[in-house]
């Protein structure tokens, strides 16, 4: 099975060179009067070590200090005294690693098995993805093409065992090959030194004279196995390909999770919605490429000083558009001040759904430019997510309990919808007998042949209640004159006895109102028939 | 003066009756005597200025409009003075399932309800609010237009010396068998006076027989119910 290495020798100098470039184009367009324009180009052409805090050795470093004569693995004073003006920057594998798994997020889209090896280099698996490209060539342009995106400086090299890979890759093949003849013979060209880097076992080899890999070919295995140690046996075993190797492959994540150092601080919530805007882009793409939408994001927002504030962000109807998502947490967060000048922002999405596609009428004459669940979604954005409310009958005999609103917005089929009608409709006819209403409906009967509106009066329901309903009923202030009634509400003796006689009552100022009396004959005013 | 006239007319200060007559379609109210006032019925679109007290069967007035509109598309309500009883509303055929309610004050109102009526997803948006100025209805106006969807202002019977760009004014009092509807203002067409919409066939309930309401009124007390008899009166009969 071919095999492919990809090692990127100075990714954490990489990062960092890319963030400044960033830096000084941002400071160029927005304020290019400010003096910070100039320090992008300063900043590259600036001298940059970045040094390994245990051995104190330059093991990155940019042109600017190699001009300079600061080179790899020189001691840290050596460089300083070389070059004075020399930023030094400690290593952060921690760093490096993060980078290289967004490479890998990268790289995935396209070439299946690949595999994290430390924090500088990816094995490809590549016997697989060879048959889907039909061939190395269109295989080798793709990767060119993805890494080329990243601005980072990589090797690469393939052959027919990871490890032999690996070990061509750090030697600079730079080459995806595959005739095992050719690869052979560059393997065998190798210096030992590059394969094995243990002390001992780089001695051991010396003092038998090896220098190069073919030399180590000639020798049996059983010939290896009483000079060397184990370990040595494996590592030789592993690149010849007679022993494999333990690879863990990358698996996608099943959530969306992206935390982004910014490059300032930023202490405006119109500054902050651009890099969100970054972060946006690639939940979109996330989301795209596996046909997923979500319901809900969380926005992180880390202080400088500490602390964190953090902000749920909902849409009604799963989403998946970066712009969409863009226009609510700016609605959101348009009332907000931060405390603290930010620092870094994480975005994550856990809540995700299948996408779904709403059917429009083919006939319909105008299009919705938002279907409803969209629309939901901004005004919850907007006013809070209580303040948006539908409504909702629920099986009870008290008004106030009856007519509870509710808040929560999800997409419900239309066959759920239309069950929902039928049962409420079917609720209504348990009504007792005197209660219903025959003579307006008989009247509407009569006329419907030529109105077409009346046969939303036909399901007119038996019961009369006020359409304004006060929150909490108000003790009863003003004259009235009773018009109808009593309707006896008697209910809740599990909890707290309700007992109230229902009147329909006009005022003073002609307003109908619904009041009722308690079972202590106070007199309460309930609501309002508009 | 003409030249006066036309830049009035740029403006869109003044307008010409014949200007939108043929634009504007209607949807039928339910009421027989308030569709032919009006000419056929509430129109489909635009700003309509309701003046009323609230209570006085103003919704039952719109009702019937509203369920038809919640057939086709949702129906908003923005900042209704109390809660909306999801069983009257029932009760009266609107599809509850498309009703919103939002509670929102001052310029998040208004701005919910362009962005609803601009939507295309809304037929009708109900919004109470008490102040506007020309250019929030000249607003809400195109949002009408872009999203073919009607705004219903519901705001109380206060003189308001601002005249606004809406298409329908309607002023409403209550009467014993329904209510008494005018109409101040509207575009392609004349101010109609006074006139009464009786709505007793689809609410019988809500009429009361002229005695009751001018003698009657004073002398049933609050706290009795029309079946109760005093007590007095009672020994009286014995």
């Amino acid at each position: 099975m071919l095999w492919g290495y990809l090692y990127f020798p100075q990714l954490q100098l990489d990062l960092l060179t890319k963030l400044n470039g960033k830096l000084s184009a941002d400071g160029c367009n927005s304020d290019g009067n400010d003096g910070h324009s100039g320090n992008g180009q300063k900043a590259n052409s600036k001298p940059i070590a970045i040094i390994d805090t245990q051995h104190h050795q330059v093991i990155q470093l940019n042109p600017a200090a190699e001009q300079q004569g600061v080179s790899l693995m020189m001691g840290l004073a050596t460089a300083a005294a070389l070059c004075n003006e020399l930023h030094v920057i400690p290593y952060d594998k921690r760093l490096e690693q993060q980078e290289l798994s967004r490479i890998v997020e990268h790289l995935y889209d396209n070439v299946a098995d690949i595999a994290c090896d430390g924090a500088t280099g990816l094995y490809l698996r590549f016997g697989n993805m060879l048959r889907l490209y039909h061939g190395m060539a269109p295989l080798a342009a793709k990767l060119h093409q993805l890494l080329g995106g990243l601005a980072v400086r990589y090797h690469y090299a393939s052959a027919y065992s990871p490890k032999a890979a690996k070990v061509l890759a750090e030697s600079k093949f730079d080459c995806f090959e595959e005739d095992k003849n050719s690869i052979d013979k560059a393997l065998a060209k190798l210096p030992v030194t590059h394969i094995f880097k243990q002390t001992i076992e780089q001695q051991q080899l010396a003092r038998l004279g090896i220098e190069h890999l073919s030399q180590l070919q000639q020798l049996s295995i059983a010939d290896l196995s009483k000079r060397f140690s184990q370990s040595f046996l494996h590592d030789y075993l592993r690149l010849m390909g007679k022993k494999l190797m333990n690879i863990k492959f990358y698996q996608p994540k099943p959530h969306f999770y992206y935390h982004l150092e910014l490059l300032y601080e930023i202490s405006r919530v119109e500054v902050l919605l651009k890099p969100v805007a970054l972060v946006l882009d690639k939940l979109a793409h996330f989301l795209l490429v596996r046909s997923y939408a979500s319901h809900m994001l969380t926005l992180t927002c880390y202080y400088r000083d500490g602390g964190d504030i953090r902000w749920e962000i909902h849409s009604a109807e799963p989403c998946d558009s970066a712009a969409q998502w863009h226009q609510l947490i700016a609605l959101q967060l348009a009332k907000i001040r931060f405390t603290q000048p930010v620092v870094a922002i994480a975005l994550d999405c856990t809540q995700l759904a299948l996408k779904t596609s709403m059917t429009p009428d083919l006939f319909a004459a105008n299009v919705p430019r938002l279907n409803l669940l969209t629309l939901v979604s901004l005004l919850q954005a907007k006013l809070g997510q209580e303040h948006v409310q539908k409504l909702n009958i629920n099986a009870e005999h008290q008004p106030e309990l009856a007519n509870q609103m509710i808040s929560v917005w999800r997409a419900d089929n239309e066959a759920n919808k239309r069950n929902v009608l039928k049962t409420q409709c079917a609720a209504f006819q348990h009504f007792p007998e005197h209660m219903t209403r025959n003579k307006s409906q008989n009247s509407l009967q009569d006329k419907s042949d030529n109105k077409p509106q009346d046969k939303y009066f036909l399901n007119h329901s038996p019961i009369l209640r006020p359409s304004y309903l006060l929150v909490t009923p108000e003790p009863l202030t003003e004259r009235v004159s009773i018009i109808h009634g009593p309707e006896r509400i008697e209910t809740g003796w599990w909890q707290q006895t309700v007992v109230r006689d229902y009147f329909v009552a006009y005022n003073e100022q002609k307003q109908w109102c619904w009041v009722y009396r308690d079972h202590e004959s106070r007199w309460f005013l309930h609501g309002y028939f508009g | 003066m003409t030249q006066v006239i036309e830049q009035l007319k740029n403006k869109a200060l003044v307008w010409q009756g014949n200007q939108f007559a043929a634009t504007t379609d209607y949807l039928t109210s339910g009421y027989q005597a308030l569709d032919s006032a009006l000419g056929g019925g509430l129109p489909a679109k635009g700003v309509i200025d309701v003046r009323t007290m609230m209570g006085i069967g103003e919704l039952r007035l719109l009702l019937p409009y509203l369920a038809c509109a919640s057939s086709k598309a949702a129906v908003v309500f923005i900042a209704p003075p109390s809660l909306m009883s999801a069983e009257s509303l029932a009760s009266a055929g609107v599809d509850i399932k498309q009703v919103v309610v939002l509670s929102a004050d001052g310029d998040d109102a208004l701005w919910c309800a362009e962005q609803c009526l601009k939507s295309g997803s809304c037929a009708s948006v109900v919004l109470w609010h008490q102040q506007f100025e020309i250019h929030q209805i000249r607003r809400l106006n195109l949002a009408c237009e872009q999203g073919e969807a009607s705004l219903f202002i519901m705001r109380s019977l206060q003189p308001n010396t601002v005249s606004l760009p809406v298409t329908l004014t309607l002023s409403l009092a209550p009467t014993t068998i329904g209510i008494n509807v005018s109409i101040d203002k509207r575009k392609a067409g004349a101010p109609v006076a006074q006139f009464s919409v009786d709505m007793t066939e689809f609410w019988p309930e809500f009429a009361i027989e002229d005695n009751i309401a001018s003698t009657d009124a004073e002398r049933i007390a609050v706290h009795r119910t029309s079946n109760v008899v005093p007590f007095i009166e009672f020994k009286r009969r014995a």
